[in-house]
């Protein structure tokens, strides 16, 4: 799975946990940028995550993500092995 | 004679201020700040407030995650003042009602770009000032602490006034339970300072001269928690039990040895939660601490067992005994003490009850009573939730008899929620709010709309530029018609089952 091909498939995740159609995202975007980003929504978000890429997220992964740069990173890791 | 507000608040904090000048008293997001430090900023607080002249007794106070937002609470209390906290997530309209209905002209924000005609804090330096870590202007107890407005049924936010006296009756409440901390401890702060257990979070580490950690807005507050729990060794804390809800799937990963006592409180305490959280935070004494605002952050508690069984009605842990302070009663729908283990309305009475809503004469009358119990005339505060007494003296908590819910620790006064969608449809369709628990036993909030499907984007947009975001619906449903009960009132009931 290409970076960008993970980029595509986590901004389907952000629009449909966060409610938002044609929300943008970048490596740099995080809670702060994101009203609806929230306790219950990221949960929800970590749910998606875990269902589309197929991998269980732990939770010093979910420390680690300070940043969508961050998850992408886990991501990329979790599902090509780098 | 000391005023108790000063044996129990200002005389420990400040010889805080001097004992452990050099030990850290704050750790906001990574950055420590000394007692020195704070010392520091409580005086030039103070020499500003000063050099307004001291009309106001009370201060509108814009808290943000900095140093000068708690050292403002104390140079406030100094000089004789109280605070309404205003939170800047919060809509600007909502907090500038708040600041009318109090009617002070002061308000007080640390960050330059304040969308009020505010005192700037941070602009102010201290200059000299030694004397006034060691004196402060001489208050009554009657005096008011602070007043936090809490979601209101009309639409308009009610006060809940807290005097000097409540503030100092609950301090020793809290220390007669056993917990102890001292200079070595590192306390949390996990919540808003519009939320009263954030009133105890930093008094009881600040007059003990222990470290105080707070969660910067903006963050998925758990994960933070889970970080200082893991990374900063955290002491002692208390949290809601949604937030170890979040992270009960992560126990096995969280290091949680280093908590010595947790304090549940805000919402119902839930028994499998609890055992799963023993497991989890193996050294921990836990509490589940039970309280109204109006009477001051907590009035009852139970100390929870980790190896015998613990007190709980349908799954939620028995709220256990009054705090040294407070008298509870419980009664029956006629106003009479219920006898045995007849369940009825929880009503509290004692020095940590508030005096009352602020400016509201109508809601005072229905909330608060006197009544003569063993002898004794007392007044009462209606807490609106339905107990029973258990044979051994414990409170066992059975839910809500009004319309009130708890999101994340917040009281939501489903009314308000209500009066706004209304609002948004220039009042031509009905509106109802109903809250439920999701899958993962966390409350939410539902709308229903008596109006033909559309996008409700907009209505959302609305009711976020008017309410704060915890009280925004997480679903929208609409209705043609609202289905009603044999009363022709709204079936509130039958709209609930049909949330999925």
């Amino acid at each position: 799975m290409t970076q960008e091909e993970i980029y595509q498939r986590l901004t389907e995740l952000f629009c449909k946990t966060f409610k938002r159609e044609g929300l943008v995202i970048t490596a740099d975007t995080s809670a702060a940028d994101i009203p609806e980003w929230t306790s219950l929504t990221y949960m929800n978000l970590v749910f998606e995550i875990e269902q589309a890429f197929g991998f269980t997220v732990k939770l010093k992964d979910m420390m680690s993500w300070q940043k969508v740069g961050d998850m992408v990173q886990t991501i990329n890791k979790k599902v090509n092995g780098n | 004679m000391e005023s108790r507000f000063s044996s129990f608040i200002l005389t420990p904090f400040t010889q805080g201020l001097r004992d452990y000048a050099q030990r850290a008293a704050l750790n906001i997001s990574g950055t420590v700040y000394t007692y020195h430090q704070l010392a520091c900023r409580v005086v030039a607080i103070r020499q500003g407030l000063q050099q307004l002249g001291g009309k106001d007794k009370i201060a509108a106070l814009a808290i943000h995650d900095d140093i000068d937002t708690y050292a403002a609470i104390f140079a406030l209390w100094m000089e004789g003042m109280a605070y309404v906290p205003l939170h800047p997530n919060q809509p600007l309209e909502r907090n500038q009602g708040i600041v009318s209905q109090v009617g002070t002209e002061l308000i007080l924000d640390s960050v330059d770009n304040s969308p009020y005609q505010a005192l700037n804090t941070h602009e102010l330096k201290e200059v000299g000032g030694d004397e006034m870590l060691v004196s402060w202007v001489p208050t009554d107890d009657d005096q008011l602490a602070y007043i936090l407005f809490t979601s209101g049924s009309t639409g308009v936010p009610k006060g809940v006034t807290i005097s000097r006296r409540n503030v100092a009756a609950f301090m020793d409440s809290f220390w007669q339970t056993g917990i102890h901390i001292d200079h070595t401890d590192r306390c949390l702060q996990a919540f808003d300072l519009t939320f009263d257990v954030s009133v105890q979070s930093f008094l009881v580490a600040l007059t003990r001269g222990a470290s105080l950690y707070t969660v910067p807005y903006g963050m998925v507050k758990y994960l933070y928690v889970a970080q200082l729990i893991q990374d900063e060794g955290i002491t002692f804390g208390a949290m809601a039990p949604s937030m170890l809800t979040y992270l009960r799937p992560y126990f096995d990963e969280l290091d949680a040895s280093t908590l010595r006592a947790c304090i549940l409180t805000a919402e119902a305490c839930p028994t499998d939660l609890m055992e799963d959280w023993f497991r989890c935070a193996s050294n921990t004494d836990i509490y589940d601490f039970y309280g109204p605002t109006e009477a001051t952050i907590y009035c009852t508690y139970y100390k929870l067992s980790r190896q015998a069984h613990n007190l709980s009605e349908n799954g939620i842990i028995s709220i256990g005994k009054p705090l040294a302070n407070i008298h509870a009663i419980i009664l029956a729908e006629d106003g009479s003490l219920v006898t045995g283990q007849d369940k009825g309305e929880l009503c509290v009475s004692g020095d940590q009850v508030t005096q009352g809503y602020w400016n509201n004469a109508v809601k005072n009358a229905e909330a608060f009573f006197e009544k003569e119990v063993d002898g004794t005339l007392r007044r009462y505060y209606h807490t609106g939730d339905l107990c029973y007494r258990h044979s051994s003296g414990n409170i066992m908590y059975c839910g809500r008899i009004d319309q009130q819910a708890k999101i994340q620790g917040f009281r939501v006064e489903l009314g308000e929620i209500e009066y706004h969608a209304r609002e948004f449809f220039e009042r031509k369709h009905r509106a109802v709010a109903i809250a439920f628990q999701n899958a993962s036993a966390l409350t939410e909030i539902a709308l229903f709309v008596e109006h033909p499907e559309e996008d409700p984007a907009s209505l959302l947009a609305y009711l976020r530029s008017k309410l704060p975001g915890y009280m925004v619906p997480t679903r929208i449903y609409y209705c043609d018609s609202f289905p009603l009960n044999a009363s022709d009132k709204i079936n509130r009931t039958q709209l609930k089952s049909e949330i999925q």
